[in-house]
């Protein structure tokens, strides 16, 4: 190809469209320049007739045309044909995440990973029949349901859960039956579930169930003196009351769930 | 979205319809072959099309080729380790053989394979110089060096050059 007289980066731009108008009048008037112009023109023509932008285009057009692949993600959830398959994944991913977090309604109270910063409380639910009841305030029952009682506790105390029935029998629910001791460890959680069940008897009246959280383990008869202690003449909602105004120790605190049998 | 992606292709044609003959006889005359200076192209194009955003100057485009042509060639080149000689070498005892034009081209082939040690930017200097024929304000508007650096450059390879028996006094534009 002929070289340029002038300078040849100027007559490379001035092929490829750059530089319009600036060079014209020298390469009107000067040969070896024209005709390396031309010598570069023709190999244009040549080029793109061989390799035209079609054919470039065709052998990469995905990243051309498109976007980066995590560019693209968020368009995905604007596809309808995807629709029915990515509602159900967003609700498994959801619960993938969420689950873990949720606390356990095991007798894993004392694991390592809970952090319950709340209050202390009593929750639960109840098998009636073989059906699983969710407790609710107005619930009656009725002899032989089975209530499971849920608590939440912010630091590990012992705990003591009893109840009174309408005569004033008191009746203890630590996991060794035999043992004198009521007290278990709370651990730490939210709804943790008492290692025992209770299961109603057929006496008529509510049934008081009381929580106590207490730094010092309590024993059966330790119990059954307090509740003597409140004299509460076999009103049931006033030993309720009795309780809670006067826990056992200063460092104490009472929770308690009245269930009301009907009939 | 899907009109910004029909502009910057819309773009890329109108480059790739202005440059890409431009670039392909660079990688061609690095590469001394039609089908790997063709890959090389569409490399360099594509390297475009990823860099484009960020290339505010316009302008700069054509150098910014250059650039970028002679440095992926001699990356390949390094890849590939050995380089063959192509037809146009071996063609050389022909007919219409031309004495010169076989001295050319072997000169530039042992050029070539001298410069692959050298720094990016020297090598790219020299490719200029002697390859390309630009001048060296050419060369400082493609590189964005300065005048004295680019001297440098030349001096220290025509220096180590001809330690090894290379003349440049031969050396002619392609």
């Amino acid at each position: 190809m002929d070289k340029p007289c002038v300078q040849k980066l100027t007559v490379e731009r001035y092929s490829a469209g750059e530089l319009a108008g600036q060079v014209e009048e020298h390469l009107r008037s000067c040969p070896s320049c024209s005709a390396y112009l031309a010598g570069l023109k023709k190999e244009r023509e040549e080029f793109l007739r061989v390799h035209p932008f079609a054919e470039f285009l065709s052998a990469h057009a995905a990243p051309i045309r498109g976007e980066q692949w995590y560019k693209k993600f968020p368009a995905i959830f604007s596809l309808p044909a995807l629709r029915p398959v990515l509602a159900p994944a967003l609700v498994l991913l959801v619960a993938v995440v969420v689950i873990p977090f949720i606390p356990r309604h095991g007798n894993e109270k004392n694991g390592s990973d809970i952090r319950y910063k709340g209050p202390e409380a009593l929750s639960y639910i109840y098998k009636r029949d073989g059906v699983v009841h969710t407790g609710a305030p107005d619930d009656m029952f009725r002899s032989g349901d089975q209530v499971q009682i849920f608590y939440s506790s912010a630091s590990d105390r012992s705990l003591s859960l009893f109840s009174i029935d309408g005569r004033g029998a008191v009746s203890f629910y630590q996991p060794d039956a035999r043992s004198a001791v009521s007290s278990i460890r709370s651990g730490i959680g939210s709804r943790l579930a008492f290692p025992t069940s209770i299961e109603l008897d057929s006496t008529s009246g509510a049934e008081l169930v009381v929580a106590i959280f207490s730094d010092k383990t309590f024993d059966t008869n330790q119990i059954k003196k307090l509740v003597t202690g409140y004299n509460a003449q076999g009103d049931i909602a006033a030993l309720e009351k009795a309780v809670k105004s006067d826990p056992p120790s200063p460092k104490s605190s009472v929770l308690t769930l009245m269930l009301k049998k009907g009939l | 979205m899907a009109g910004i992606n029909r502009e910057a292709e819309k773009e890329l044609r109108v480059l790739y319809e202005r440059y890409a003959s431009l670039v392909h006889a660079r990688c061609r005359s690095i590469l001394r072959s039609q089908d790997d200076a063709w890959d090389a192209t569409q490399d360099v194009f594509m390297k475009l099309n990823n860099a484009l955003p960020s290339i505010k100057n316009r302008a700069v485009i054509y150098s910014w080729l250059l650039s970028t042509s002679t440095n992926h060639c001699f990356s390949l080149l390094r890849r590939r380790k050995s380089v063959s000689f192509d037809e146009e070498i071996h063609s050389a005892g022909g007919a219409d053989h031309v004495p010169h034009q076989e001295k050319e081209v072997l000169f530039k082939e042992v050029l070539r394979h001298f410069l692959a040690p050298w720094d990016q930017k020297v090598r790219e200097v020299v490719m200029y110089a002697y390859f390309d024929g630009y001048k060296q304000e050419e060369i400082a508007e493609i590189t964005g060096l300065g005048a004295s650096t680019i001297r440098k450059y030349l001096t220290r390879f025509k220096r180590k050059s001809a330690a090894s028996g290379l003349k440049f006094e031969e050396v002619r534009y392609g």
